[in-house]
């Protein structure tokens, strides 16, 4: 029985809890990927796929079949982590005050000792990355991980978060300027 | 001839723009969108821990009780107003045998098997503790404000569950539906201003996650009492 996703909606809302299984196991592992580079740590990310389908359940009416599940599943998703962000670094804030400008700052990070090794290069990378990621603002993460990740077009991604195409475009740009400023040491460019 | 803008750069990356004739043209062009070619594939490389074949199935596993227990489903076996009315029943009938008593302890609703008095609580304190979680994540998360009736609601009805609650010895339940209600106090008398403060008491509390928690710890039990029932 391999249903359509639509065919499968259409069963969910006849009441047959079942076709909303096919459903899940069908987007789980994309959700997952997705979940993981919008909140950057696993727990998040898996609190984030399991709220996202029974947020999914709960409003199957309400999905008009105009896009298809798959991108309709992402904006649950995507918004769902954006407000995980959001409750995780006010958390943080509370813990550790950021000063007023920090959020709108650009900055790279220290520059490490440089080490010749590839493996432990691209290593250093990653955690530089990593970390800048966590510095962006949730708008400014999610666009990313949509336009970057996800190859989604900045109209989708307006669509996608509830913002118009053009701040989405400026969530984008913002994100990719913190990232490169962030690298350069690493990258050694200037 | 002006070069290219970063922000331009980066549509000609994203393939949201088109700058190839300019870039052919102009060397300084060229290095710059190397150089931020460069930084932006290394962000292809950052991890995703795998998930395997089997882990969809894994996660209908984790979700598909709280999907059975729908409301939708629920109002049919169990309507809201039958539940409330329950409880309020069981409250009235431990009035009347404490009073006839006479004792030090007011016994309990005898009328009521204590099995089933357990039952109620759970089932309508586990449907309770779930709207509580929606409409404090709604206080937390949304810029909107959440319509005072639903507050309301919620109060009087947390209200009559805690005595419930206290009245079965269930400490437990007792015990969080009192922070429970401490909290929705505060939702229900802040006023605008008082947003951030009521947000930072309701994370500083951890209410959220305690509702949570004791959410699906009842909705596991309500799930092996129906197995355990049908053998
Ligand atoms: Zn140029």
């Amino acid at each position: 029985m391999e249903w359509t996703d639509q065919e499968a909606v259409e069963r969910v809302r006849t009441g047959d809890s079942d076709a909303f299984r096919v459903i899940v196991e069908r987007h789980s592992r994309n959700l997952f990927r997705l979940a993981f580079r919008m909140t950057g740590n696993e727990p998040d990310a898996e609190d984030c796929v399991q709220e996202t389908f029974l947020r999914a359940y709960r409003q199957i009416r309400a999905f008009d079949g105009r896009s298809s599940l798959r991108t309709w599943l992402y904006c649950i998703a995507a918004n769902y982590s954006r407000d995980l962000i959001r409750m995780r670094q006010r958390r943080q804030e509370r813990i550790q005050p950021p000063d007023a400008e920090a959020g709108d700052r650009i900055e790279a990070l220290p520059a490490q000792a440089p080490l010749p090794d590839r493996v432990a290069w691209s290593g250093q990378v990653r955690e530089i990355l990593g970390t800048a990621m966590d510095r962006l603002s949730p708008l400014e993460r999610s666009a990313f991980v949509l336009r970057h990740h996800e190859g989604k077009r900045l109209e989708e991604i307006g669509a996608i978060l509830g913002i118009q195409p053009n701040a989405a475009k400026q969530s984008v740009f913002r994100a990719v300027q913190k990232l490169r400023r962030a690298l350069q040491p690493a990258m050694g460019v200037r | 001839m002006s070069h290219l803008s970063e922000e331009q750069l980066m549509l000609h990356y994203y393939r949201e723009g088109d700058e190839s004739r300019h870039l052919d043209s102009c060397p300084a062009c060229r290095n710059e969108f190397a150089a931020l070619q460069a930084a932006l594939d290394a962000a292809d490389d950052l991890p995703v821990p795998e998930r395997g074949a089997g882990y969809g199935g894994e996660v209908w596993r984790r979700i598909a009780p709280r999907i059975a227990a729908r409301p939708r489903t629920r109002v049919i076996q169990f309507p809201r107003w039958a539940a409330i009315a329950a409880v309020a029943a069981m409250l009235l009938l431990a009035f009347y045998a404490g009073r006839f008593s006479r004792g030090p302890q007011p016994a309990p609703a005898t009328a009521i098997p204590a099995e089933v008095r357990e039952r109620i609580l759970r089932v309508t304190v586990g449907d309770h503790l779930e709207r509580s979680q929606r409409v404090l994540a709604e206080v937390v998360n949304s810029e909107d404000p959440v319509e005072p009736e639903r507050v309301e609601g919620l109060l009087s009805e947390n209200r009559l569950y805690r005595q419930a609650a206290r009245r079965e010895g269930n400490v437990p339940v007792t015990i969080l539906l009192e922070e429970l209600e401490r909290v929705l106090l505060e939702v229900a008398h802040a006023v605008p201003d008082d947003r951030g403060r009521v947000r930072r008491l309701i994370e500083s509390e951890g209410i959220l996650f305690k509702v949570r928690v004791a959410g699906s710890t009842l909705r596991d039990k309500e799930k092996i009492w129906k197995v355990k029932s049908w053998l």
